[in-house]
């Protein structure tokens, strides 16, 4: 992996052996958008979907399965916990179980963030012709 | 929802558990809001939910597989996973040194015998025959017949066009002949098996070439050359590859023959081994010299088996009218006769599989002895695993996959020996006219290859269960305390290896006295009289191509020359000249005589009609028993008949000069001598041959030369022969007899043989398990010797103190061998006794395939007895031996 001048991706990508050990893979569309719903505050399983369905305009369908097979492995990187139903949710139900993102999580929704950052600036700097995008940022 | 949770089960049970309710909630939450977006939408979420469950289940079970390995890998594992157990499993297996070399070896054996005998009784009996929708080809069967005559009978050209007019039973009816042929290759002539078959053939049985093109109507009308259909290997051979040999032609004896299609390997019609078949017109020149075509009809769908059989029957008369038939004419139609099994022949598969399995789970017994022994050699090893953390469910999964890497071994010999064995099995054991009454292949195909899994997983679980619940139940405490391992040995252990040993013991004596039985059976058959004297007699028979040999002056010329030679032939002490008794019948089958022109019997007969001189009454040792022989101008119209022929129809009154004609002939003939019943059927239980019909005729001075067709193709397809019957001194002669045979007409095939052996072939059936059953046999009796002296030499170890004391307070070494030969003989006797037991059960059942033997029969069961003793015998002896030098005082002292 070669060295970027600039570019938040820098820290990581320039150390590939690093990469790997920080953030294994890409994240899938899935995971990204079921962490991302769970930034503000914790929700159970019915919550997750109906936010990413609203957020992504039904472009991501998340069904019971494709869920918790990402959920559970979303548990085991403890990137995400268990919680019980916080006294304030909105809909609050005792018989759901709600999953809240830990600070591993965060970093991770972070890092994710960063790399298509990166991805998008370097794509643009490609698409575009020269100096209009540089002058565009 | 119940539904839902049923499909849960595909997670893995620690993930249902954990989310298992939460998921079916969700569910419950968006299945209702798929509800009320329409019936589409609910149908996709379900779609789509299955499909996740299943991809959930597959990845979690994966992850976790990898990551033990990973852990595994990387040294930093607490709970070892599949690729430690393998690992281990792999070490112990490698421990075993040469004993798993026995085991694998042993189950190999076993397993490929097994599936060796499927693969045959699969091609035999339960694989439908490779065309479409077999259950709808028919074949014409006579009214009268016995209901196990195969279906399939000849129909001249005027019957086929009308049958092939009664279009609301039948799709289609076409015909074939069978015929082999010569290929002319420069100067070689390679015979060839060839069909006839009328164009539509190929489309009634549902099959296509697969390169070229299939035969069509006007392929059947040309005289100046065949148009032929090939099979893949002949294309192979004799034009390299089978695209190759669309549009080419092969020199024949019978003219060229031009090549528009070429049949897929596995092909075969209408037996094993035609390779060639070639569009036939029913009236054109190929059928010329035959009564007819055999035919086969596929029914129009939707008629019954029996609606059409009682149609055809009703309409048989009228059929025959119409074909401008003299007799009558009342047939009906049967399942055709293609493969058909002939009900004798499932028994013998059956029996032949239970001989096969009986093996198999002899070899399983073996293993589970010697497992259990090597499992209580270990018992210390695994009660310090488990002292050491290991749980017992690991153990027992290392034992379970230790013995999966030796059935997956044994698994992957057999394979290797089934082919082997496969090669041998069509080449040499299987005989031939077994091998002819199948359209199958004989091969390990995907069927015989699952069965052999099948038979290696169900052997591996039954010889594992045993000593998987024995690891279960290592007492850890005891066996830490225990100071001498052969304490330990002596437990349950010896006890489950005696009851097996037991089982082997019989099992090897059920199949040894079944092979004896069926040795006898054999011996029997060929002791049989035959009614004629059949020792060193043989038979010379050349086939002869009609473009070469086709007036009866030819072949009298050559028949002549042969017999001369043969005369000649220093230890030939008579020659005549007919066919052998045991082939050659010139008519048979459904015959009916009407005797002194009484109406005829109702019931039809096989007859044996023979054109001989009357040395061949001599040189056979067939008496006469009345009445004179043939002279040298003997009319057409006498005859001599078999005292059987004469007894059914003329009961103790004089048959000389009595009269009889055939009912679908005119001609009267004659008794003027009764001759000495043949016996060459096979016999009755009681091992006597019936006699056969048998009438006997004076052979004919050829008819004047007729002037030769100008023009016309001399090729009719119809084959002559000429056959010659010698008596040697010796059986070796044979040899000297064919090579001047060879000699005479060295172009053509000829066929020499004694007749004992073409009678012997008859009993192709019995031989065959004989060999099988036999081999089988004495394999089990190796096999159950090694398992008696495994469980004597433990015996002898386990005791070593208690023999030692015996000997101290004054035993002397016989009666240490004696104590040793009885707990041997204990077993032996339970053992043989369960066995003969079992053999004459297995007799009884299969009463119908013996001949001359009784189910009990104390001959063989007194020779199995000798044998294991003699076995018993042999593997007590070093055991015995090794306790007998035993030293009281160096043992006790230890």
């Amino acid at each position: 992996m070669g060295v970027t001048r600039d570019g938040p991706g820098l820290r990581i990508y320039t150390v590939s052996r690093y990469k790997s050990a920080v953030q294994p893979k890409p994240l899938s569309p899935q995971v990204f958008q079921i962490l991302l719903s769970l930034t503000d505050a914790p929700r159970h399983g019915y919550a997750i979907i109906a936010d990413v369905r609203e957020r992504t305009g039904g472009a991501i369908q998340l069904t019971a399965s494709t869920l918790y097979d990402a959920l559970a492995r979303l548990l085991d990187e403890s990137w995400l916990k268990e919680v019980d139903a916080p006294a304030d949710a909105p809909d609050r139900d005792e018989r759901r179980r709600y999953y809240h993102l830990t600070a591993a999580g965060r970093r991770a929704l972070e890092n994710e963030t960063s790399r298509l950052e990166w991805m998008l600036s370097t794509a643009r700097g490609k698409l575009q012709p020269a100096g209009r995008g540089r002058r565009g940022r | 929802m119940r539904l839902y949770g049923a499909m849960l089960r595909v997670l893995p049970r620690d993930l249902r558990e954990r989310h298992g309710r939460q998921m079916a909630m969700l569910f419950a939450d968006l299945r209702a809001e798929a509800r009320s977006a329409g019936f589409a939408r609910s149908v996709a979420l379900w779609m789509a939910e299955v499909a996740g469950l299943v991809r959930f289940g597959m990845r979690a079970r994966w992850r976790r597989f990898a990551g033990r390995n990973r852990l595994r890998a990387s040294g930093s594992g607490s709970g070892p996973g599949w690729g430690h157990d393998l690992y281990w499993a792999w070490r112990n297996v490698r421990a075993r040194g040469g004993r798993a070399v026995l085991i694998v070896g042993l189950l190999a054996i076993a397993l490929a015998a097994n599936t060796l005998v499927f693969a045959v009784a699969d091609s035999m009996l339960f694989r439908k025959l490779p065309f479409s929708e077999t259950e709808r080809l028919v074949g014409f069967v006579g009214q009268n017949a016995k209901p196990d005559t195969p279906a399939g009978m000849m129909v001249a050209a005027a019957l086929l066009d009308e049958w092939r007019r009664q279009i609301d039973i039948f799709e289609g009816v076409e015909t074939y002949l069978t015929k082999t042929m010569f290929l002319s290759d420069g100067g070689a002539h390679e015979t060839v098996a060839v069909a006839d078959v009328t164009p539509g053939m190929m489309s009634l049985l549902g099959v296509k070439p697969r390169w070229g093109r299939p035969l069509e109507v006007e392929d059947a009308s040309y005289t100046d050359a065949g148009v032929v259909l090939i099979a893949e290997s002949l294309a192979r051979t004799r034009f390299g590859a089978p695209e190759a040999a669309v549009g080419q032609t092969l020199s024949s004896t019978a003219g060229p023959l031009v090549v528009v299609g070429v049949m897929p390997e596995h092909f075969r019609f209408p037996a094993q081994h035609q390779r060639i078949w070639r569009a036939l017109d029913p009236r054109g020149p190929l059928t010329a010299n035959f009564g007819g075509t055999w035919a086969i009809a596929r029914l129009r769908e939707g008629v019954t088996m029996e609606s059409a059989a009682a149609a055809v029957a009703q309409r048989s008369a009228a059929v025959g009218e119409a074909a401008g038939r003299r007799t009558p004419y009342a047939v009906t139609v049967a399942p055709h006769g293609l493969g058909l099994v002939r009900p004798g022949d499932s028994r013998l598969y059956w029996l032949l599989l239970g001989a096969a399995m009986c093996l198999l789970a002899i070899a399983c017994a073996n293993v589970t002895s010697v497992e259990t022994a090597g499992a209580m050699a270990r018992a210390r090893t695994s009660a310090v695993q488990l002292a050491l953390g290991a749980s017992r469910s690991t153990l027992a999964r290392v034992t379970l996959l230790e013995g999966a890497m030796l059935f997956g071994l044994a698994a992957a010999g057999a394979v290797v020996t089934a082919y082997g064995g496969m090669q041998l099995m069509t080449a040499k054991l299987l005989p031939a006219a077994l091998r002819g009454r199948t359209a199958n292949p004989f091969d390990l195909d995907q069927r015989a290859l699952g069965f052999m899994v099948l038979a290696a997983a169900a052997a591996w679980l039954l010889t594992m269960t045993p000593i998987v619940l024995r690891t279960y139940r290592v007492d850890l405490l005891g066996l830490l305390k225990l100071e001498d391992r052969s304490s330990a040995a002596s437990a349950g252990g010896a006890r489950l290896r005696r009851a097996l040993t037991l089982i082997e013991v019989a099992l090897a004596v059920l199949l040894a006295t079944s092979a004896l039985l069926w040795a006898r059976s054999y011996g029997t058959l060929l002791g049989a009289d035959k009614g004629f004297e059949s020792r060193n007699i043989a038979s010379i028979t050349y086939t002869l191509p009609p473009e070469f040999y086709d007036t009866v002056q030819e072949k009298r010329a050559l028949e002549r020359i042969l017999l001369e030679k043969l005369a000649a032939m220093p230890g030939v002490t008579a020659v005549a000249a007919g066919s052998p008794p045991t082939g050659g019948l010139e008519r048979y089958g459904d015959v009916r005589v009407l005797v002194d022109d009484r109406p005829a019997a109702a019931e039809g007969i096989s007859l044996g009609l023979r054109h001989v001189d009357a040395d061949y009454f001599s040189v056979l040792g067939i008496p006469l028993l009345r009445g004179r022989m043939f002279s040298p101008t003997e009319p057409p119209t006498n005859a001599i008949v078999s005292e059987a022929f004469a007894r059914r129809y003329w009961g103790h009154a004089d048959p000389l000069g009595r009269t009889f004609r055939q009912s679908d002939s005119h001609q009267v003939t004659t008794v003027i001598g009764v001759a000495g019943d043949l016996r060459i059927r096979p016999p009755d239980m009681q091992g006597v041959p019936p006699p056969s019909l048998d009438v006997y005729f004076a052979r004919q001075p050829p008819p004047p030369p007729q002037p030769q067709r100008p023009g016309g193709r001399r090729n009719t397809g119809g084959w002559g022969s000429v056959s010659v019957m010698a008596r040697f001194d010796s059986p070796e002669r044979v040899k000297q007899a064919r090579q001047i045979a060879v000699a005479i007409e060295p172009r053509f095939e000829v066929a020499v043989g004694l007749v004992d052996d073409q009678y012997a072939e008859q009993f192709s059936q019995v031989l065959l398990v004989t060999r099988i059953v036999g081999a089988f046999g004495m394999l089990a009796l190796l096999v159950a010797m090694l398992g008696l002296y495994g469980v004597l030499a433990l015996l002898v170890t386990a005791r070593r103190r208690e023999i030692g004391i015996r000997m101290a307070l004054g035993a002397g070494r016989a009666d240490i061998r004696r104590l040793v030969v009885s707990s041997s003989f204990r077993l032996v006797r339970a053992g043989a006794a369960l066995g003969a037991a079992g053999a004459v059960a297995v007799a009884r059942a299969s009463a119908s395939l013996l001949y001359g033997v009784k189910a009990a029969d104390p001959v063989a069961l007194g020779i199995v007895m000798l044998i294991a003793v003699v076995t018993a015998l042999l593997a007590t002896w070093r055991p015995a031996e090794q306790a007998a030098a035993i030293d009281p005082s160096t043992l006790l002292r230890s």
